[in-house]
């Protein structure tokens, strides 16, 4: 951690400053974690929600961050969690397993007033669905978000080199997909 | 059929937003931290709790059973001194009396008497006078 990001989480748990270093953590942080978290639930209104989950957790555990990885990689660890809980809750009370659960809201996509998507995009949706869940993860945070392998491996707590092999299978089964359907 | 290189052909989904979504989600969210700080509920330390309950449980255990043992002590001498006393009431003058005489006999009886006693006077004694059919039974 460094002093910059030091300062900013000491800045987070002082009562004194905490309402405004909160103001700067959602300027810099809440679009990168709307995107994250859309890819997993992708609707909006749901994204919404769990967005706040995400946030008021933020807030609400600050004091037990100990700094022991990148602030950034903490908040995108809680927000993966909140997102795939969401949706097992989604499945659950919808009788569903997740995997239908997600499947039908690839489909309701196409009549989404907040995607402006193709149907190439719908099909990389679906490619991205047939994948095993981790792998769906890494695919989505590393190729729609570019983070890099070493910021993936503390989030997931995963080894860069076992990301990268779970990367490059991805890959590879989504271009088969898209080559085959 | 196409054949789709992911590396070459970036594909970025369109998700869109509403209009002034992070504007508006920015003020949603700080009035919310503000409700949270307002109505935050105090949670006790789950650890310090548990170590205080099995503390005060592991008090009154020992606290029950010191009474336990202290009653059942009293009553058991209580007991001891009811029979006593029982007995002395129940038994007659004429059995103080033999009670006296079997006392008086039994301190006539030197306590440092040395017996030298060997097994053939104790079989001479025996064969002259023992019921040995007794025995033998």
């Amino acid at each position: 951690m460094n002093q910059e990001e030091a300062i900013f989480i000491a800045e987070l748990k002082n009562p004194k400053t905490q309402q405004e270093a909160f103001s700067k953590l959602l300027r810099l942080y809440q679009k990168p974690l709307y995107f994250h978290i859309r890819s997993i639930v992708l609707n909006h209104d749901d994204t919404d929600d769990v967005l706040q989950n995400t946030l008021i957790k933020v807030f609400r555990y600050i004091h037990d961050f100990k700094g022991e990885s990148k602030l950034f990689s903490w908040m995108y660890r809680i927000a993966t969690n909140e997102a795939i809980t969401f949706l097992k809750q989604k499945a659950k009370m919808s009788n569903q397993s997740i995997e239908a659960y997600i499947e039908k809201q690839i489909s309701n996509l196409a009549s989404d007033i907040y995607f402006d998507g193709d149907e190439i995009q719908i099909k990389l949706q679906k490619a991205i669905a047939s994948l095993p869940e981790k792998q769906q993860l890494i695919f989505k945070m590393k190729y729609f978000q570019d983070l890099k392998y070493e910021e993936l491996s503390e989030i997931l707590n995963t080894s860069v080199g076992a990301l990268k092999a779970s990367y490059h299978i991805a890959t590879k089964k989504i271009e088969a997909f898209l080559n085959h359907h | 059929m196409q054949n789709f290189n992911l590396k070459e052909k970036k594909i970025k989904p369109s998700f869109q937003t509403p209009s002034q979504y992070f504007e508006d989600f920015e003020k949603k969210i700080m009035l919310k931290i503000e409700s949270e700080k307002i109505s935050k509920p105090k949670l006790l330390n789950f650890t310090k709790f548990q170590y205080s309950i099995s503390t005060a449980a592991a008090v009154l255990i020992v606290a029950l059973l010191l009474v336990y043992m202290n009653e059942s002590s009293t009553k058991k001498s209580l007991e001891a001194d009811l029979i006593e006393e029982y007995l002395l009431s129940q038994s007659s003058e004429e059995d103080s009396l033999i009670w006296d005489e079997i006392a008086s006999q039994t301190s006539a009886i030197p306590m440092d008497l040395n017996l030298n006693l060997n097994i053939q006077e104790i079989e001479l004694y025996m064969n002259k006078n023992a019921d040995l059919e007794y025995f033998l039974e």
